[in-house]
């Protein structure tokens, strides 16, 4: 029996995989121009898991025949989208709530001013279209009392200016007070691609500790962070 | 070595991966140089010790997230087994597109089972650990 590695054979490591990239070379090449889009649909859907993994009822609404509508971008009118309902019964009281991607939430401290988070949950039918009088078209968007948590989606390394950026947001657009203490939801958070370097690491300790968010690292790599128990994160309760 | 694995794909996400690459590259050659022996394995063949690197990025960077996306359809029909599709602006990801990225993702890791490269191994948050797991991995023997 001869004592071997896999790599005696490097060459042919490399002959393999050389063949694996060229006969897939039209895949990686059409679909990978979207994993930018894949990466926020795939984190809508572990906002999703997360929901069914704490005894939710998931059910996804308003579908177009066959068709699952992701929102992609701020614009356009959510009713001409898909999304998820998700709902629990807690003794008497039957909790729904609906996960919304790219939805314009209003400022909780000041009208008519907003935010388009990637990912938002809100109370069951709470979206409003108005035309605020200092937009020249209507506008869909969710008033802070009814906004349970949102959610940033980047697919990018972890830098600096973006992490202290988010940390702010929740302030404006979250109301904190008069909460009660379930059903709970994951506290605000930013889901990154992109792995940390050393600074980052420290950088996310620090702001977790000051504010309650949730930054989440290598999502590519641990995908099941944002929906696992494995993973401590910090939640917040729901607004009624 | 990061040319064979970006040269089919898009710009942004080529030019995504050589940065990570170029990043990681410095730090990745400094425990390679080191006397430490948790490395002491990555001296035998640098040009290898790259080719797995880039492996890495390009398996977490491009197959992960084309993986999952199949793996989001399965899901959003097992909740609703009248959903057939998922449309993403003008681009509708239909089961013909998961059942492509599901065989490609089935032969790749046969080829990664086939050199008994883990997923753990390739999928780090760090590059120390990389570095270790890499040196553990070419320490451990493969009988014949």
């Amino acid at each position: 029996m001869n004592k071997n590695t896999p790599f005696k054979d490097k060459d042919v490591l490399i002959k393999d995989i050389e063949a694996f990239l060229q006969k897939h070379s039209t895949l990686f090449r059409v679909q990978g121009t979207r994993i930018s889009h894949f990466f926020e649909m795939n984190c809508y859907n572990y906002v999703v898991k997360y929901y069914q993994n704490h005894g939710f009822d998931v059910l996804p609404v308003n579908l177009d025949g066959k068709v699952f509508k992701y929102k992609i971008s701020a614009a356009g009118d959510p009713k001409n989208f898909s999304h998820f309902l998700v709902s629990k019964t807690i003794g008497a009281q039957k909790y729904e709530f609906e996960i919304h991607h790219n939805l314009a939430l209003e400022c909780a401290h000041e009208s008519e001013i907003f935010y388009t988070a990637d990912i938002s949950v809100i109370k069951k039918t709470s979206i409003e279209r108005t035309q605020p009088s200092t937009y020249s078209m209507k506008r869909s968007f969710c008033r802070a009392k009814d906004l349970q948590t949102f959610f940033e989606v980047k697919h990018l390394a972890p830098f600096p200016e973006l992490l202290f950026s988010f940390s702010g947001i929740p302030d404006s657009f979250l109301v904190i007070s008069g909460r009660i203490k379930n059903p709970k939801h994951l506290a605000p958070s930013l889901l990154m691609s992109g792995r940390p370097n050393f600074h980052a690491e420290k950088i996310k300790k620090y702001l977790q500790k000051r504010h309650s968010i949730n930054i989440i690292f290598n999502l590519f790599g641990t995908p099941s962070a944002v929906y696992s128990n494995k993973y401590s994160k910090r939640t917040i309760g729901t607004t009624f | 070595m990061i040319d064979l694995f970006t040269r089919h794909l898009p710009s942004q996400v080529s030019i995504d991966i050589r940065r990570q690459y170029e990043s990681l590259l410095p730090i990745f050659n400094s425990y390679i140089d080191s006397e430490n022996e948790r490395y002491f394995e990555l001296k035998n063949d640098r040009d290898l010790d790259h080719f797995i690197l880039a492996l890495a990025l390009f398996y977490s960077s491009v197959i992960i997230p084309l993986r999952e996306a199949g793996n989001c359809l399965k899901d959003l029909r097992s909740h609703h087994q009248k959903i057939q599709s998922i449309r993403l602006s003008k681009f509708e990801f239909s089961s013909d597109s998961a059942n492509v990225i599901h065989e490609m993702s089935v032969e790749m890791s046969a080829l990664l089972s086939q050199y008994r490269i883990s997923e753990h191994l390739l999928l780090f948050s760090d590059i120390k650990n990389f570095a270790r797991n890499l040196n553990q991995y070419l320490k451990s023997p493969d009988y014949e």
